[in-house]
Order: structure tokens, then C-alpha cells, then sequence
């Protein structure tokens, strides 16, 4: 234990009065604490747990970041709100959520109804999303026009409406989701401002209020590289953001959270969440996938094989495009795994002409290679191709289309 | 589920390093080793669901001493809610075990006790939790030079009490 013999840096010499305050007996936690934490900690990182936790490499969206902060802070009305009171609010809201059986909310996301969820355009319209979730159980399920992803307690399936093509993954990939896992479960996602609000001290709050709520808006500076510019601004991760959240002054619940775009001088709202209803009762049915009309890709068993591990990213593209030549699909199935192999008929015969280094770019776990390909018409048809081996056999697969 | 375990194995490390300073800090806080414990073990748990980089010691350091002084303050506005006064606390009973520390607990809220609590805080903080004036500073949302202030007031205050005591004797 530390003993203080001074008063470093006060400029008074208190020796013997400080003395008095020194610890004079060890102070040790119970034995079992820290198997105790581990434990809970494990439970909560398993999806089985009593409350599953949704923490991935999509969380990161809430570390995104405003760049106007110090602008707006020097005109603005409102004062700046303490990190302590502030990691009490979210922290307040948070247990209101831990407290409810089940809730749904609509959250509107700038974005095509086609493509993944954690696209974003800032151009595009605003496209509602319905998200139900009885956090206990573990059973969610959300859906736009064209895209529905349900976690049935068991696994998640996830299925485009238009092309009648599904994929089931582990519960706990929760990567296919991307920055909607965080909205899945939002005591987490409070929890996680809160510690943002106690350990970052690059964070801006300001705090107002409007009626009967509270606005708080959070500026955190931006994380991620984005040296060679793919993926910026393509998710709220990815994006300079600010947040603005609404709590009820009485009850301190969440009302609704807002996710500003902040590019150069101008902010686009890409992200609203509105509509909140705690306490619902959800019809079992709502948790369920289409037996029929869909046809499934089951990805629960281990993806990537060694036909595609412990090459370069380059040489995995190489490999791939030779079996594009000759339509090999037994190979081409191995690297292509996430969605089924003849959604790519367009490249069978198509031959590489040329490949670049690859490179990585924001949050995203895997890397991008850009090539030219040229096909059997003469045409040429230039690639960014997109490549992750983050799998166990740490073997390379192709990510989304190309 | 790597990740995961890696981040399990960085959590252990931070417990085994840090369990016994925040317990000591959270008991000197709140006087009864099962709050304690609660209050650390809560911390520990939303450290690990927080995006705090475990390997980076100052962050995790600083995060956990300001979030266990945040529940501590939770826990005695809780208590204060349910108007448990000091006196039934001082009734309950003490384990074998824990004898010695609380009334190292009791000795330094006795101590403390005719001081203005934010100076008390500062002083609990620097001198027995050993923490940097800058940490303090962060903890209790003042500037360094506020902290500074109130340590010096403070430690005047109690050389002032333990003079007059001593002559008493």
C-alpha cells in the first residue's frame, strides 16, 4: 500500500498530520471476488446467459464523433454538463431498460431497404426500421422494407424479402448485424456512454431541456484510419457523428437518441430513434423465421478452410478468380461462404488482369484489394473486392459482394 | 469468442491488480464489506461491457476509481433514501474477519468527521487511497488547483484538531 509522506505539489509540508490518515491495516477483497466477476462476466458474454450481452466490434459506433463541438460550445446557451452527473443520467436510463420484460421501438436510418443494416447514406431517404426485443430472453427481431433479422433464442436468421435468400448464423455473431447490435440492447449501449462519460476525457456534454425531457448531446472525438478514404461515412461508426439523446425528466427513461452525420460544416441526422414502448407483450410468432420460400445458407458451422489460410489477401484473390475462370465451384465455395455461390454467375470466366496491395480502412475487420477483371466479352470491370479472415482457421472469405 | 476471451483474460489481470485498493477505497466509503464488494463487482462488470482498451492501464485506472466513487455515492444516496441513519449502521454486526478494518474505517470517519465532505473526500482520497491530485481532480469534477485548495484547508483543519486533542491529553 502507498504511503503518502508529503503533499506533492501543494506546497505545505503536512507530514504528521497527513500520517494520521495512512492506511494502518491491509485491506483484502473476498477470495472467491474475482471468480465471482469472472463468472458473471462469462455468463454475460455467452448468449445463453440470463441477460445476453451484445458486445462485438460492431459496439464501436458509439465512439464515433462530432468535429464542430468546439464551435458549438462557444455560441451555445446551454452549459456544459459534468461527466458525474452525466454517467448518472445514462446510467438511470439504463436500469429502466433493465427493468422491462420486453420493448420495441422504430428507429429511421438513412439507407437503402436493400442493403445491410449498418449502411448509411446520407443522400438516401429516410427508411423505418421496427426493432422488438425481450432483452431477458434474448429474442429480438428487426426488419425493413427488404431486409428481416430474427433471433429466434437459438440462432439468428437473417433473410432478404426480394431475392428469397437467408442466412442462419450463430447467436453470437452478432457482426451481421454491424452497429445495430448496439440498438438490440440499449441498457448496454447507455451503460456504454456512461463509461464513456467516466473514462474519456475528450468527452463534450451539453445538456438542456425541452418540456418535459431532457436533451443531452454527446460529442466524442472520432476514432478509426481512414488513410485511404473506403468506408468513410458508410457506417455510424465510420462517420463523424453526435448524438443527441431524449430522457424523461420524471422517469428518467429513454425517450428517443438521435445520430448526427457531421460532414465538414454540415450536419445530416442519419439515425433517429423514436417511438419507444417499454413493457409490451410480444406475440410469441414475431421471433420466427419462414420455413418455406427461403432459401437457407446455414453458417453456424465453422466458417473458412485451408485452401484459402495462411496466403496473403492477394493470393486469396488470385485463387479465387482462377476458379471464376473454370467455374470451379468446389473451390469457389470455400471462399465464398456467406452467401451462395451462384449469386456471382456474373464473373464465371472472367479472368484478373490486375490486382493493387490491399489495404484496411476504418473499423472494418477485413481488408479490401482493389483489381481489374476482364470478361469473356472483352469488357473490363474494375473491383474493390473485400476480404476477411478474422475465422478461426484464419482463412479468407469473400465479405459481401464485390 | 476469442475476443472475448481475451478480453476475460485482460479483465482478470486488471481484478487481480486492482481488487484490493477498490475494495479498500468502496469499504472506506460505505462501511460494510458486502456493499463493498457489490460496488466493485458492479464497476468490474461494466468495465468489461465498456469500450475502455483494458490494456491501456491509465484509462482503466482512472475509469475505475471515478465509477466506484459513483456508486459509492449511489449506494449512500440510497441508504440516506431509505433513512438508514449512521447509528443503525454502526449496530450492525461486524464479521470476525473485518474487525480490524472497520475500525480502520471507524478511525478515519472519526477523523474526518468535523471536516466539510468534499475537503474529507480529497483528503480520503489523497492520503489514503494514495491517488494523484490530478485523479482527484477528475473524480470529483473540480480543477486540480480546487482539489489542491481543499487539501490544504483540510489538513489544516485536522493538524488544528489533533494539536487541541493532544493538549487535551
Amino acid at each position: 500500500m502507498k504511503k503518502i509522506t508529503d503533499t506533492e505539489n501543494s506546497g505545505f509540508n503536512y507530514d504528521e498530520t497527513v500520517d494520521e490518515l495512512n492506511p494502518r491495516c491491509e485491506f483484502h477483497a473476498s477470495d472467491d471476488l474475482r471468480d465471482r466477476i469472472i463468472r458473471a462476466a462469462r455468463e454475460e458474454s455467452a448468449s445463453t446467459g440470463r441477460r445476453p450481452r451484445f458486445l462485438h466490434r460492431t459496439a464501436v459506433w458509439l465512439t464515433a464523433a462530432a468535429v464542430v463541438v468546439v464551435a458549438l460550445l462557444a455560441v451555445n446557451p446551454f452549459r456544459i454538463y459534468r461527466a458525474y452527473a452525466v454517467s448518472r443520467m445514462f446510467a438511470a436510463a439504463a436500469d429502466q431498460f433493465g427493468g422491462t420484460p420486453a420493448f420495441s421501438m422504430e428507429i429511421d436510418v438513412r439507407t437503402d431497404p436493400a442493403e445491410n443494416f449498418s449502411y448509411i447514406d446520407a443522400d438516401a431517404d429516410f427508411v423505418t426500421h421496427s426493432l422488438t426485443v425481450e432483452p431477458y430472453v434474448g429474442r429480438w427481431r428487426l426488419e425493413k422494407p427488404q431486409r428481416v433479422a430474427v433471433n429466434d433464442g437459438h440462432n439468428i436468421w437473417l433473410w432478404v424479402t426480394t431475392i428469397d435468400a437467408g442466412i442462419k448464423f450463430q447467436p453470437t455473431d452478432l457482426g451481421v448485424l454491424e452497429d445495430f447490435a448496439v440498438l438490440l440492447d440499449p441498457q448496454a449501449m447507455l451503460s456504454r456512454e456512461e463509461s464513456q462519460a467516466l473514462a474519456n476525457r475528450k468527452a463534450k456534454y451539453v445538456k438542456r431541456v425541452d418540456g418535459d425531457a431532457v436533451v443531452l448531446t454527446v460529442d466524442i472525438p472520432a476514432e478509426g484510419e481512414f488513410v485511404h478514404g473506403v468506408g468513410r461515412n458508410t457506417s455510424i461508426s465510420e462517420s463523424n457523428t453526435r448524438r443527441e439523446y431524449r430522457f424523461d425528466r420524471g422517469s428518467g427513461r429513454l425517450l428517443g437518441m438521435k445520430i448526427d452525420m457531421l460532414d465538414g460544416g454540415t450536419a445530416t441526422t442519419i439515425v433517429e430513434m423514436k417511438n419507444i414502448v417499454y413493457d409490451i407483450e410480444v406475440d410469441a410468432s414475431l421471433f420466427t423465421h419462414p420455413e418455406d420460400g427461403i432459401a437457407w445458407t446455414d453458417l453456424t458451422k465453422p466458417v473458412g478452410s485451408d485452401l484459402f489460410a495462411g496466403i496473403t489477401p492477394e493470393e486469396a484473390l488470385k485463387r479465387m478468380f482462377a476458379a471464376m475462370r473454370t467455374w470451379d465451384t468446389s473451390v469457389l465455395g470455400q471462399i465464398i461462404t456467406f452467401v451462395p455461390v451462384d449469386r456471382f454467375e456474373k464473373y464465371k470466366g472472367c479472368m484478373l488482369v490486375e490486382s493493387g496491395d490491399h489495404f484496411r480502412s476504418g473499423n472494418y475487420a477485413g481488408v479490401f484489394v482493389p483489381c481489374k477483371v476482364k470478361f469473356a466479352d472483352g469488357s473490363t470491370e474494375k473491383l474493390l473486392v473485400a476480404l476477411r479472415n478474422d475465422n478461426e482457421k484464419k482463412a479468407w472469405v469473400l465479405d459481401g459482394g464485390m | 469468442m476469442n475476443k472475448i476471451k481475451s478480453k476475460l483474460e485482460q479483465l482478470e489481470n486488471v481484478i487481480c491488480r486492482r481488487q484490493d485498493d477498490l475494495f479498500r477505497f468502496a469499504y472506506m466509503r460505505l462501511g460494510n464489506r458486502a456493499d463493498a464488494e457489490d460496488a466493485v463487482q458492479d464497476v468490474f462488470l461494466r468495465l468489461f461491457r465498456s469500450d475502455v482498451d483494458l490494456t491501456r492501464v491509465d484509462d482503466v485506472e482512472r475509469y475505475l476509481f471515478r465509477a466506484v466513487a459513483n456508486r459509492c455515492c449511489d449506494r449512500l444516496r440510497s441508504r440516506r433514501s431509505v433513512s438508514l441513519s449512521v447509528d443503525t449502521l454502526a449496530a450492525q454486526p461486524v464479521p470476525d474477519d473485518d474487525r480490524e478494518i472497520h475500525a480502520e474505517y471507524e478511525r478515519v470517519a472519526g477523523l474526518l468527521s468535523s471536516l466539510p465532505d468534499e475537503q474529507a473526500e480529497v483528503l480520503r482520497m489523497r492520503c489514503y487511497d494514495a491517488l494523484p491530485f490530478a485523479l482527484i481532480a477528475e473524480i470529483t469534477d473540480s480543477s486540480e488547483a480546487t482539489v489542491k485548495s481543499r487539501y490544504r484547508y483540510a489538513v489544516g483543519h485536522l493538524k488544528q484538531l489533533l494539536t487541541t486533542k493532544n493538549a487535551k491529553q
